[in-house]
């Protein structure tokens, strides 16, 4: 009966190549929002000024210069630090929500073939109940 | 009288090797345009059976069928994700391996085609691939 190798055939794309692409769009997603919030470079510029915005010292002997500089420095870097700590923040958390959300829908499409056998079952013993 | 042996590259034999042959046998068995009606009518179904749940009318009827309605939805979106994925892989791509002997508008065309009949894809193939029509020559 050919009409019964679509059922096999199906059950062996649901559990290889569907999960393959299911994997692959997780990761995209993933990325996605890693990208999206640039996590990568965040951390990796964590301690930088914000947005550059920082002063070259001026060459000589100007202790009152010197300090003027370092103090502007040293706040837009703690500005920079506040920023990027509350983006990785956000961005992480984000990431973490997608990854959940990934791996639930991994296991329902684990059990999905499943489920349509329990609600056949389920519903003829409701209606011959 | 014993039935004729097929040659290998019998064109029903060639149809059932291809890796398309589940894709093929399930869209003769719903087409597309069946499967994206049925759908949409399972989908108003689902939502006027789950209206009912707050209604006086919920009973066990009600959720019996709702439930088989989710699973014969259920499986026939999983069978449309399973056609698709064929779909937007290979056949609209047009993306075809050395191995396969042909698209999936040839092996439909085959497919539909009765086996001992000249049809319409006895005949097409008779052009692709000498000898194919053997089944008809040996009117089996």
């Amino acid at each position: 009966m050919p009409l019964f190798a679509v059922p096999l055939a199906y059950l062996g794309w649901h559990y290889t190549l569907a999960l393959r692409d299911l994997i692959g769009l997780a990761r995209n997603f993933l990325a996605f929002v890693a990208h999206f919030f640039s996590l990568t470079i965040l951390v990796k510029t964590f301690f930088s000024p914000w947005r550059r915005l920082d002063e070259n010292y001026q060459k000589g002997f100007n202790p009152g210069a010197w300090l003027q500089t370092f103090i502007l420095n040293t706040l837009m870097r703690l500005f920079g630090v506040f920023c990027r700590f509350w983006l990785i923040l956000v961005g992480g958390l984000i990431w973490l929500i997608t990854f959940g959300l990934a791996i639930l829908a991994f296991l329902v499409w684990l059990v999905l073939p499943a489920a349509i056998i329990v609600l056949i079952f389920t519903g003829f013993n409701l209606l011959l109940r | 009288m014993t039935e004729p042996t097929l040659p290998p590259n019998n064109y029903f034999r060639l149809v059932r090797a291809s890796r398309l042959y589940p894709v093929l046998v399930l869209e003769r068995a719903i087409s597309v345009t069946a499967r994206h009606a049925l759908l949409q009518g399972g989908a108003v179904a689902i939502l006027l059976a789950l209206g009912l749940f707050w209604t006086d009318l919920a009973s066990q009827l009600i959720f019996g069928l709702l439930a088989l309605l989710l699973a014969a939805v259920l499986a026939l979106w999983l069978l449309e994700l399973f056609f698709r994925s064929y779909y937007y892989d290979n056949i609209i791509t047009n993306r075809y391996g050395a191995a396969d002997r042909m698209t999936f508008t040839v092996g439909r065309i085959l497919y539909r085609a009765r086996r001992g009949r000249r049809g319409r894809g006895v005949k097409l193939l008779g052009h692709l691939v000498p000898h194919a029509d053997g089944e008809a020559r040996s009117g089996g």
